[in-house]
């Protein structure tokens, strides 16, 4: 194992719990505002790990950016689904799932281009 | 309208009458009204209800009013024959002559088809939404406009464990949570104001006592104009998916937390692991590692690099990068460390190195040690570490053969 595979594996590990996290908030949950901020464990990934390693990887700042479409997507199910409008924020969660494959494919194009090196 | 005698024979009888039975007068004058004229398809004369009804004006010489009755009139060959769906609305009245017998009755006769098949349309639409709302799989319920219960499906009874009686007259408001109540009364206060949909999760209590969360939904139906003749309600039951997320949400909190501390541990060995390879390879004596049963070269530290000057030995098995130490017996040493995994220690031996590299052996002293390296509890290979001494045994000899003389 070496410190690039732990830190993937962070960040793969780190984005499926903000979706199970989005999820959650729609079935009862609370919304974790610091969790969904940029002081929550993706965003200090980004302004640690990755800008601190993987600055110059084309991925990064896609990744980044379909990160950023997750927190909008997020925030909207939000206000859908404590304005009443339940079935459409139970709905919206296929937005979210669709930016995540994006997210996820992203990680692993990353994660494979930097072990062949 | 027509005018029967009192043995029911057809005395006179209106223009709208033949025009609605689509008779003449040649047709049905004279005639008996039931037995001739019209007589029922289905029923006998005596089954027949009009016959009844007759009878009992005729008797008690009180006008007699028929329920709406299907009485489907035959129609003319020149129309194609069969018969032609109606109903009725009639009464007969009894007409005394100064004796105060029955002299005749008049039957009055209404087509009430058009009203009555309305009628049945309805209770048809109202029939099928009932067995849809009983087919679903939630929990249904209606209420008037003015939000009265109406309506609950049977799910309700099976669920909770009140009967729909008890439920239409006392409230669903009995079954759910009381910490939801304030939010469901005020969301349904705010959807019915607003006449729009209304969603909300609450809890809602089993047959067990159970609080199961639910997602309810409302929906106002309009007529033409707009007005709310209705409000149709769904309940489903997401108590498990809930259930599921949450479990879900917290397997992932721990996999997260696993995570943190699997890359705090790898960053802890791995700066570890750099101080121990500067020492390492930094050291005063020499040191290497040699990994697998060919005792390959793996790190070669700066003091044992110069044993050898400007030799490529990294990767390379022992006994190819330095050949010339076969012979002397120290591949064996080796094997016998990596089989048995005990470590070997030597003091002041004699080696024969090519140490410039040009074919040409010289004697040095070492003093060493292999030590095994395990993972796993199985020997993976060994670490070799070594002085030279050569100086020292050489002066001792030296002193020694002073000592001699």
């Amino acid at each position: 194992m070496n410190v690039a595979q732990i830190d993937f594996q962070q960040l793969r590990i780190k984005h499926i719990l903000y979706k199970s996290k989005v999820r959650s908030m729609l079935y009862g949950g609370s919304f974790d505002e610091v969790f969904f901020s940029r002081s929550g464990p993706i965003g200090i990934w980004f302004s640690t790990i990755g800008s601190l390693r993987y600055a110059n990887e084309f991925e990064l700042g896609e990744l980044a950016k379909v990160h950023r479409e997750l927190e909008s997507t997020t925030l909207d199910l939000y206000r859908l689904y404590k304005g009443g409008h339940i079935d459409a924020a139970h709905d919206g969660l296929k937005s979210i799932e669709k930016q995540s494959e994006r997210f996820l494919s992203l990680l692993l194009t990353l994660e494979q281009r930097l072990k062949e090196v | 309208m027509v005018v029967l005698s009192p043995e029911y024979k057809i005395l006179a009888a209106t223009e709208a009458y033949l025009q609605i039975t689509m008779r003449t007068k040649e047709q049905i004058l004279e005639k008996h009204f039931l037995l001739e004229a019209f007589p029922d398809k289905e029923l006998s004369y005596d089954e027949n209800p009009v016959k009844a009804s007759l009878d009992k004006a005729l008797q008690s010489k009180k006008i007699e009013y028929l329920d709406v009755i299907r009485y489907d009139l035959p129609k003319p060959e020149s129309e194609g024959g069969g018969y032609d769906v109606r109903y009725w609305e009639a009464s007969h009245t009894p007409v005394l002559d100064e004796d105060g017998n029955v002299a005749f009755l008049i039957q009055h006769t209404s087509d009430v088809t058009e009203r009555e098949l309305a009628k049945l349309a309805l209770s048809e639409s109202e029939e099928k939404f009932r067995f849809m709302a009983e087919a679903m799989p939630q929990l249904i319920f209606t209420t008037d406009a003015t939000g009265v219960l109406t309506y609950l499906n049977k799910r309700w009874e099976n669920y909770t464990s009140f009967s729909l009686d008890e439920l239409l007259q006392e409230g669903w408001q009995k079954v759910i949570h009381p910490d939801d109540l304030p939010t469901v009364a005020a969301k349904w206060e705010e959807a019915f104001q607003k006449k729009s949909n209304m969603q909300v999760e609450l809890r809602k209590r089993d047959k067990d006592g159970i609080y199961r969360w639910h997602l309810c939904r409302t929906q106002p139906m309009e007529d033409n104009e707009g007005n709310i003749i209705m409000w149709v309600g769904s309940s489903t039951d997401i108590h498990d998916t809930r259930v599921m997320v949450q479990e879900l949400l917290e397997t992932n909190e721990q996999m997260a937390l696993l995570s943190d501390q699997v890359q705090f541990a790898y960053e802890k060995a791995e700066s570890e692991r750099k101080v121990l390879e500067t020492l390492f390879m930094q050291a005063p004596a020499m040191f290497c590692i040699l990994k697998g049963p060919d005792h390959r070269f793996e790190i070669i530290n700066e003091k044992y690099q110069q044993l050898y000057p400007g030799k490529e030995m990294l990767h390379k098995p022992l006994a190819e990068a330095v050949p010339e130490i076969v012979e002397q017996g120290f591949i064996e040493l080796l094997d016998g460390v990596y089989n048995t995994g005990k470590a070997y220690i030597a003091e002041e031996v004699p080696i024969m190195l090519d140490k410039n590299n040009n074919g040409k052996l010289e004697e040095a002293f070492f003093t060493f040690s292999y030590h095994p390296i395990f993972e796993s509890n199985e020997v993976s290979g060994i670490l070799a570490f070594g002085y030279e001494v050569t100086e020292q045994v050489r002066f001792r000899k030296k002193l020694q053969e002073l000592g001699r003389v």
